[in-house]
């Protein structure tokens, strides 16, 4: 989903940048009151882990294969704002060193895979799992929250590109609805599996964090 | 990757010498106009110019073309696909089995102009990474206002990456050793269970990781906050450089979008 340069045309940029940059800061302001000094190394490790996790191919159908985003995970372990600061940093380091998206669309990305992936997850998730819930409920809720973040980014994928004149909108949104959502159940799976595991072994660790 | 990072960057070119701030700005204007570019000639000269400018910093071509690789499957698959999707004159059509697909001049039109502003803004970003050690681009990101957070959270990362990175990769061959193989699809439960496994251990040991690390950093006298950097004075030479970048895009820019009029003149 990392849009390159020269895809989208400069209102669309400068205005993804804008909301961005601001939502970023706010972030900011906002993980530092919860998670005090513990906070850059605690975040950057954890970005680190979501740029391993990134390699992590799982097979789709027919010998493709998908890739995590893991937004949603970063969102429902680490809390939504938390979860901006990881994925901007992922993001960052992938436009500048990994020529993973355009220096002109980082905003862009920021937009998609850093706010609304991880917001998207963590009201779908919190939608669906009140403190308490059952295993199953909470599975269920976590395929919902990974499973829609990715759909919904890409959504919004699709409107920059058609609002750029790119792609237009009769092609651009049916190709990615199409394509994410079947890539969407490989990463509501995944992270719900994920999540299952962490609860299981290390319960404290995913409740203490998710606060912010 | 890593000597990307790590090396130990010794200014082989008068470019690697140049201020960070100056390159910063300098590379970032000139991506933000060639982004913009519209038609194929003037793409063409300036992927040239950018070439030569990594030439000039005696960038390995083997690096850029290893690091340009990378741009290979996503940029392949729109050069595929656009011709097909945007609507305009058709120019060929092919026959598959399943369907009937026609290209049209104005999509083939646009895969070109997108594939070189693609390259152009790449070819310019290896530049600037290759040209500026990493301490010199965050000093210069600093000095240039940008949130230090962020540049702490960018540099700490960094530091972590390979680590988790080999951490998973001896993960992934212990799982190999086991003789785990991967289903074809996701249906194959056995697979999934694996995977989420997999990244959950690899989630408890980054985790338990950064609190090493934050002890570690604490017991070594951690402040909190970074140290300010200070950059040495602006050169001549380094304004020079970065007027020189600007006033580059800026022509190739009026080059561009006075192209079609120069042309109607000319008849």
């Amino acid at each position: 989903m990392h849009i390159p340069d020269g895809f989208l045309d400069a209102k669309t940029w400068v205005a993804a940048s804008l909301i961005s940059a601001a939502t970023v800061s706010y972030a900011a302001k906002k993980t530092r009151e919860v998670l005090s000094d513990r906070q850059i190394p605690r975040l950057a490790v954890m970005a680190a882990f979501i740029f391993a996790a990134q390699m992590v191919n799982f097979p789709v159908a027919g010998g493709t294969s998908g890739h995590l985003i893991g937004a949603a995970l970063a969102a429902i372990t680490f809390g939504p704002w938390s979860a901006v600061l990881i994925m901007s940093t992922v993001l960052i380091i992938q436009c500048l060193f990994f020529q993973d998206g355009g220096l002109t669309a980082l905003g862009a990305n920021i937009l998609l895979m850093g706010i609304t992936a991880p917001f998207i997850a963590h009201w779908v998730y919190h939608l669906f799992v009140s403190p308490g819930a059952g295993r199953s409920r909470m599975f269920a809720g976590t395929f919902a929250a990974a499973w829609c973040s990715t759909f919904v980014a890409s959504m919004v994928c699709a409107l920059l590109l058609a609002v750029s004149g790119t792609v237009i909108a009769t092609v651009g949104f049916p190709a990615m609805a199409f394509w994410h959502a079947i890539i969407g159940i490989g990463e509501g799976v995944i992270t719900a599996l994920v999540l299952a595991y962490l609860t299981q072994v290390r319960g404290e660790l995913v409740f203490e964090n998710a606060k912010v | 990757m890593k000597e990307l990072f790590f090396a130990d960057n010794k200014p082989v070119s008068v470019f690697h010498r140049l201020d960070p701030r100056g390159k910063i700005i300098g590379i970032f204007a000139f991506v933000v106009l060639v982004a913009t570019l519209e038609s194929p000639p003037a793409l063409v000269l300036s992927l040239g110019l950018v070439l030569g400018l990594n030439l000039a910093a005696k960038i390995p071509a083997t690096y850029l073309c290893r690091r340009l690789a990378w741009l290979v499957p996503f940029a392949g698959f729109l050069v595929v696909v656009f011709p097909f999707i945007t609507p305009g004159q058709p120019v060929f059509t092919l026959t598959l089995p399943f369907a009937v697909l026609t290209a049209s001049d104005a999509g083939l039109h646009k895969a070109v102009v997108l594939l070189l502003r693609m390259t152009n803004a790449l070819t310019a970003l290896v530049f600037l990474t290759t040209a500026t050690s990493f301490p010199q681009l965050l000093h210069g990101f600093q000095a240039l206002k940008v949130p230090p957070l962020l540049l702490q959270l960018v540099e700490f990362t960094v530091r972590y990456l390979f680590i988790i990175q080999q951490e998973l990769r001896r993960m992934l061959l212990a799982r190999r050793a086991r003789g785990f193989t991967a289903g074809r699809n996701f249906l194959h439960r056995h697979t999934l269970e694996t995977l989420g496994q997999l990244v959950g251990v690899l989630f408890i040991r980054a985790y338990e990781r950064s609190d090493r690390i934050h002890q570690a950093m604490l017991a070594r006298g951690y402040p909190g906050e970074p140290r300010p950097e200070r950059l040495s004075r602006w050169q001549k030479a380094d304004l020079c450089w970065s007027v020189a970048v600007i006033t580059v895009a800026v022509g190739l820019k009026l080059a561009d979008t006075g192209g079609d009029l120069w042309l109607m003149l000319w008849k």
